[in-house]
């Protein structure tokens, strides 16, 4: 082809052997022409490429996976290293180097967090029942909680509850001008006064007792002049009173302590009362107390009061006053 | 520039350790200036011409039992599994551009200084410059022919084209390049 003429050379024949001279790294052909700028600047990217190629490959020692050793024996050992060293471990090792301890903080702190989350409530939730417990009264959601678990507090709070009712009954009893009544359950609120431990509960409490008692009639020394007094409103009440009392005239009068039984069967005119007294709601409860008497009569200071209890109840019921002379 | 010989290459496909550890030794020159002929200029975003000619590699180590020699030459093969690789990493930095800091290595640099590197870059800079503005086939044409050492036949049948239309690509590239470098030249030193 050289053979054309060398007057007028074939360009792409030409440039195809710059090309194969620069790729062999030969210099250009000597034919060519020499102000070509392109043939020395693709000269030396040539050379450029090859060398950061031969570089690359220097440090790039790849292998296949298994039988490269007896085709690459030369550095065996920088195969496996020498891949790696690329991003993927670098990648690796930023990963794990720096955020270690972080990375288990992390995968701890879910269950940790579960943890102490159920621990608080637990916490909370029972505290709560405790002190809810704590401070129930009778009647609310928690007071079963309480009756397991303050047993001695529940059942104080009941004795309270108990002795509260009673002492308000007291004041029902004494507006309605019923003294008998009033100073039994008065006496009832007393009795039970003992079964409180509280302190401050049980002053207030028996001073609401003093103060009850104090308003009732004491029937002992002025007897002639307190009880007249509220007895002018009394008639309208009294049938009631004097319907359920014969139940305890019924008890006393055979114990035959009184000795003037034409007064007590003259108040009792209505003989077939006892029969309907059972119906009566709180009376059974009464005769425990006057049975007692009997027992231990008179002597006691104490007794003077249970027994003025009895003398009310025949004072209620007429106006006359056949008990005082027996008292006095 | 050496080929793989086919018979070899068949052995490769059918799972012979020793022919496939002899087609990756002659592989690997050809993906490893591709890459740098190609790349050399991408640094960023992780994936530098070592990266990538590694991949090509492994990219035809996995893909080799799926060769099947069916006219086509196991270089064209090769070729279009190295393409596509740079192509990815070309397109992946064009959209990535985050620079990832690596630790500081604690071994001796053995690259070219700073001199050097100016130098060459300043050459890679300004041939991957005239480079892109060629047409493609062209820039393939002088990449496989100049940087991977290939003869005009063998870019044919890597390319799929006949050697003369080879030499004709090559010789428009460099037409092309020439009227491109005296602008430039002319840019800087009118």
């Amino acid at each position: 082809m050289t053979s054309d003429g060398p007057t007028t050379p074939d360009p792409v024949e030409q440039d195809d052997r710059l090309l194969d001279a620069i790729s062999r790294g030969a210099p250009p052909p000597p034919d060519h022409p020499a102000d070509d700028p392109i043939a020395a600047l693709l000269t030396g990217w040539h050379a450029d490429v090859l060398a950061r190629s031969q570089h690359l490959e220097s440090t790039l020692q790849l292998t296949p996976v298994g039988p490269a050793a007896h085709d690459a024996p030369a550095s065996p050992s920088t195969v496996a290293a020498a891949p790696i060293h690329g991003t993927a471990a670098r990648r690796d090792r930023s990963a794990r180097s720096p955020g270690d301890d972080l990375t288990r903080r992390l995968r701890w702190r879910p269950r940790h967090k579960a943890y102490t989350g159920a621990m608080l409530a637990l916490v909370t939730i029972t505290s709560g029942v405790w002190l809810g417990a704590a401070r129930a009264q009778p009647g609310e959601l928690m007071w079963p909680v309480t009756r397991l678990v303050h047993a001695d507090r529940a059942e104080a709070l009941i004795t309270e509850r108990e002795i509260v009712r009673t002492l308000d009954q007291v004041r029902q009893d004494l507006a309605s001008g019923q003294h008998a009544d009033a100073r039994y359950h008065l006496e009832r609120a007393a009795a039970l006064l003992d079964a409180i431990n509280d302190h401050e509960t049980a002053v207030r409490l028996r001073n609401d007792i003093e103060q009850l008692r104090q308003q009732l009639p004491a029937p002992a020394p002025e007897a002639p002049t307190s009880p007249s007094a509220p007895d002018a409103y009394v008639p309208t009440d009294l049938p009631a009173p004097s319907l359920t009392v014969p139940a305890t005239p019924a008890a006393t009068q055979p114990t035959g302590t009184d000795p003037e039984p034409a007064a007590d069967t003259s108040i009792q005119s209505p003989p077939a009362l006892p029969s309907a007294e059972p119906t009566d709601l709180p009376r059974p409860t009464r005769p425990a107390r006057p049975n007692v008497q009997p027992t231990a009569p008179q002597p006691q200071p104490s007794a003077a009061r249970t027994s003025t209890a009895e003398t009310d109840v025949h004072q209620q019921a007429p106006p006359a006053r056949p008990p005082r002379p027996r008292q006095g | 520039m050496e080929v793989p010989d086919p018979a070899v290459v068949r052995r490769a496909v059918d799972g012979d350790p020793a022919a496939v550890a002899q087609v990756l030794t002659l592989i690997r020159p050809i993906a490893v200036r591709y890459s740098v002929a190609r790349l050399g200029h991408i640094g960023v975003g992780g994936a530098t011409a070592e990266d990538v000619a590694q991949e090509v590699c492994l990219a035809v180590l996995r893909a080799l039992p799926r060769f099947t020699d069916q006219g086509r030459p196991f270089l064209a093969f090769v070729y279009g599994i190295a393409a596509r690789k740079v192509a990815d990493v070309c397109r992946a930095a064009r959209r990535d551009r985050s620079d990832s800091v690596a630790d500081v290595p604690d071994a001796p640099d053995l690259t070219p200084g700073p001199e050097l590197r100016a130098l060459t870059a300043d050459l890679f800079a300004q041939l991957v410059r005239l480079l892109a503005q060629l047409p493609a086939t062209h820039r393939e044409v002088l990449v496989l022919r100049l940087a991977v050492g290939m003869t005009a036949d063998e870019v044919g049948t890597v390319l799929g084209m006949t050697a003369g239309a080879v030499r004709l690509a090559q010789h428009r590239a460099l037409t092309r390049l020439r009227t491109l470098a005296g602008d430039t030249l002319t840019e800087v030193n009118p």
